[in-house]
């Protein structure tokens, strides 16, 4: 490092970079179209942002709650310095199958990369540049937690004899896990809660049957959550499995992939 | 606090706080599409921080398609790198990178 200054916390991890991207609470913005579950078929609520610069980026994070499912899906540029974030947000139904689920609005808030502050006093941090790279008049993006979530694999054990998609509640399917209890008084949550693949093995023969996101929850105890999140049934086919699975045995495998989460503080955003 | 920096704003509200902050700091967001028909590859290198440790956080890696992205990262180069590998299918990634 030739320029600029950094800062170490306690335990010798950098917390602060005058050169690094760091990013200012930006907005809590309202959906501008309202999502839905038709037939099986989840729409996502979405929510347009539009940032200062066509070079920014933002970083969506939601808050999850108990009782809820709700992740971020997709983030994608609509021209200039707009961007749509796309949010699953469902109950988690008596059943504990999001098949049936309700759609219930999320809370999104978006960080965006600093900029100079009207603020009179304060510091105010430039990247060699010149660019502004940090301003103590906005709210920084300061992660408070990080939480990990392991990757998991399981199933051909769980067998079931209904047959699918008509069991109440899939057992075989991995219901989720639970990490640590959120540091912080409102836990606003960045990353994805990850991906899985089940696959139901009908009549000797293994088909993609169902997909299913992970999205973050609250446990009743206030620990955090990912929980499985019914993303839709993979192939056609999978209905001609169905009508000869009447009565038959069906495996169910799945596979879900490491995460992290990072918490930050949502009171006073 | 015995040690440390804080800051506040110009109404007294305390915006950074280098005791209570964790998990190192964003030096990256890769915000980029996946080819349409192949799968490719993007690297991003850091070696202003020669010494230290990285981690990648996707922000919305998965989708309801069934893809697969990997970010795989090493330090041969004498500095943290990441090389993303994505699928076809010209979906957008979104990842963080931050530096421990």
């Amino acid at each position: 490092m030739t320029f600029g200054i950094r800062f170490e916390n306690p335990g010798n991890t950098l917390v602060f970079d005058s050169g690094a991207l760091h990013y200012r609470y930006f907005s809590k913005p309202s959906p501008t179209a309202v999502g839905s579950i038709s037939g099986g078929v989840h729409t996502p609520y979405r929510f347009r942002v539009t940032l200062p610069s066509s070079s920014h980026v933002p970083m969506p994070a939601v808050r999850p709650v108990n009782g809820r499912v709700v992740k971020v899906r997709d983030v994608v540029p609509a021209g200039g310095g707009d961007w749509d974030i796309y949010v699953w947000s469902v109950t988690i139904t008596g059943s504990d199958d999001q098949r049936d689920a309700v759609q219930v609005a999320p809370e999104l808030y978006v960080f965006a990369p600093m900029i100079a502050s009207s603020d009179q006093f304060g510091v105010r941090l430039f990247r060699q540049d010149g660019s502004v790279s940090f301003d103590s008049g906005f709210k920084p993006l300061m992660f408070r937690q990080t939480i990990a979530f392991s990757a998991s694999a399981g199933g051909g054990s769980n067998w079931d004899t209904t047959p699918l998609p008509n069991q109440p509640d899939m057992t075989g399917f991995y219901q989720g896990d639970s990490s640590s209890v959120p540091s912080v008084a409102i836990p606003v949550i960045l990353g994805s809660g990850g991906y899985s693949e089940a696959n139901a093995e009908l009549v000797n023969a293994s088909e993609p049957a169902d997909r299913w996101e992970y999205g973050w929850s609250l446990t009743s105890g206030g620990a955090l959550s990912r929980r499985r999140l019914w993303a839709g049934t993979e192939k056609p086919s999978y209905t001609l499995d169905l009508a000869q699975s009447a009565g038959s045995e069906v495996a169910i495998q799945w596979q879900l992939a490491a995460c992290t989460a990072l918490v930050v503080e949502g009171s006073g955003l | 606090m015995s040690f440390g920096i804080r800051c506040w704003d110009s109404s007294g509200v305390m915006t950074f706080d280098s005791l209570s902050a964790v998990g190192g700091v964003t030096v990256d967001i890769v915000s980029t599409q996946g080819s349409l028909s192949v799968s490719s590859t993007v690297t991003r290198t850091y070696p202003e921080h020669a010494g230290r440790t990285i981690e990648v956080v996707d922000v919305s890696g998965w989708n309801f398609e069934p893809v697969t992205w990997s970010a795989s990262s090493d330090y041969a180069l004498g500095h943290p790198r990441v090389v993303f590998t994505l699928p076809a299918g010209g979906r957008w990634f979104l990842f963080v990178v931050l530096v421990k």
